[in-house]
């Protein structure tokens, strides 16, 4: 019922705000609630992950407990530290970007080698599909890099055609599934047939 | 062991070492390859060029330090165009790495330390609710923040802030993000309701999936990396986009080396069975 309400309510307001102003009220009145439920999902979440963490630092698993230690220590750290310094100024700001921004950027950039080697291991001429895959890739590769066209300066022209013909139109074909499949579902939810969000059976 | 067998299964950290040597090659000694501004670039500059002085253009954050290597090109470049062009922005992230990510660009835009706070730029902070926050955003942006900005200063003494209320009073949204569902859903948030238009700045894996929008939804797609290096050429600060260019040029020479040779020695095992 609640989820009825709520639901219809937001969807009526997308549609007829300028015509009913106290819809536009009850749907900014609604969305200021769900900002502030994110907010605090985000708090639950970390707090959750530390609660999991500690439970391994109990358990058996050396390596396990080695490295759930570690994150505490870090959480714990940097959470008083931020509570008791100034966090955006100062050592602590450069605590923090020296150890999330190497982190981060460290582990993006072991993606490289994970896909050259994947790339090299699956695209091979088995099938038709795998082939025109990594024909579609070859064209994508060197119409995104500069030296694709200082090689060859129709690759530009194929690559554009390729994004805007192909690609486009299963994209766009996609995106419409989507769309169906979000609507079904939200009616399921506004009717209440759907209670997986709520704990319930799929 | 056929020599078929043994290029078909190379050790990796031969390939590794390929891949390494072709990305720190070209930084240590750059080649300079001409770079080819495409129109899915060009739409967003021209639309930041026919905005008058004195507009207001949002810049929505969704990334972090992850996103760092792709994303600082082109935010950067896409800020300093639109600093350069006296045009008023409000930045603001949807993402909890996002206030970082405006302060970074605050310390690396040269031209911000030119402009006055408030008064030509503002940093309106986080807002937690994904689609809901775009939707709170674009109907009350006062509301949203709860009348603060990301300094916890009152709005109404921010002098930028007087006349923008909602979506409607903005006249360009650059939404920048790693992943997710965010292009899209500020198109049902911003655009659908307001008519503000909308560019995205993205990361490269998600730009064919942002293609069928364009042009007529997204006025501009700047496809990470290279189209940062792009808009760098377009506003005549070739940067960290384009000596990058040269490193992703090489690793992909080599990667299409790697897949040819791997083909190569499929084809020949196949022959030998037979």
């Amino acid at each position: 019922m609640v989820t009825a309400i709520f639901g219809i309510s937001m969807i009526l307001s997308y549609f007829f705000s300028k015509s009913i102003p106290a819809l536009n009220t009850i749907s900014n009145e609604l969305m200021t609630w769900g900002k502030i439920m994110s907010a605090f999902a985000l708090f639950l979440g970390a707090t959750t992950m530390t609660v999991s963490h500690i439970r391994k630092v109990q358990g058996k698993d050396p390596k396990e407990r080695f490295l759930s230690s570690w994150l505490i220590i870090l959480i714990i750290v940097f959470s008083v530290a931020g509570i008791l310094f100034e966090p955006t100024v100062g050592s602590y700001a450069l605590w923090y970007n020296v150890v999330a921004m190497g982190i981060g950027i460290s582990t993006e950039s072991l993606l490289a080698f994970y896909i050259m080697v994947a790339a090299y291991r699956a695209f091979r001429f088995k099938t038709v599909e795998s082939s025109l895959l990594m024909i579609s890739c070859f064209i994508t590769m060197f119409w995104s890099a500069p030296v694709g066209a200082a090689i060859w300066p129709g690759i530009t022209e194929l690559g554009n055609w390729l994004m805007n013909v192909p690609n486009k139109a299963t994209t766009r074909g996609i995106i419409l599934g989507i769309a169906v499949g979000t609507i079904s579902l939200g009616i399921r939810m506004i009717m209440g047939k759907e209670t997986a969000y709520l704990g319930g059976e799929e | 062991m056929s020599i078929a067998h043994k290029l078909g299964n190379l050790d990796r950290r031969i390939i590794y070492v390929f891949i390494f040597l072709s990305v720190i090659w070209p930084l240590l000694s750059p080649i300079g390859l001409p770079i080819e501004v495409l129109p899915y670039t060009t739409g967003l500059y021209d639309a930041i060029e026919e905005l008058p002085a004195g507009s207001t253009v949002v810049m929505s954050y969704t990334w972090g330090q992850t996103e760092l290597p792709w994303a600082k090109s082109p935010t950067k470049a896409v800020t300093t165009h639109l600093l350069s062009r006296d045009i008023n922005v409000i930045f603001l992230t949807y993402g909890v790495t996002g206030p970082w990510a405006i302060e970074y660009t605050f310390a690396n835009v040269p031209l911000i330390s030119e402009k006055e706070y408030g008064v030509d730029y503002v940093n309106l902070g986080f807002i937690a609710g994904g689609e809901m926050a775009y939707a709170a955003v674009a109907n009350d942006m006062w509301e949203a923040v709860a009348g603060r900005d990301y300094y916890q200063t009152e709005l109404e003494d921010i002098p930028l802030m007087t006349n923008i209320h909602d979506a409607g009073d903005v006249d360009l949204v650059i939404t920048v993000t790693g992943g997710g569902d965010n292009p899209a859903g500020h198109l049902r948030q911003w655009q659908v309701p307001f008519g503000t238009p909308v560019a995205i700045i993205v990361y490269g894996v998600l730009f064919p999936a942002n293609v069928p929008y364009f042009p007529e939804q997204i006025l501009g797609i700047i496809n990470g990396i290279r189209g940062g290096a792009e808009y760098e050429a377009l506003i005549g600060a070739p940067s960290a986009g384009t000596s990058w260019m040269d490193a992703i040029s090489a690793a992909h020479i080599v990667m299409a080396f790697f897949i040819i040779l791997g083909n190569v020695a499929y084809i020949l095992e196949k022959m030998e069975k037979r």
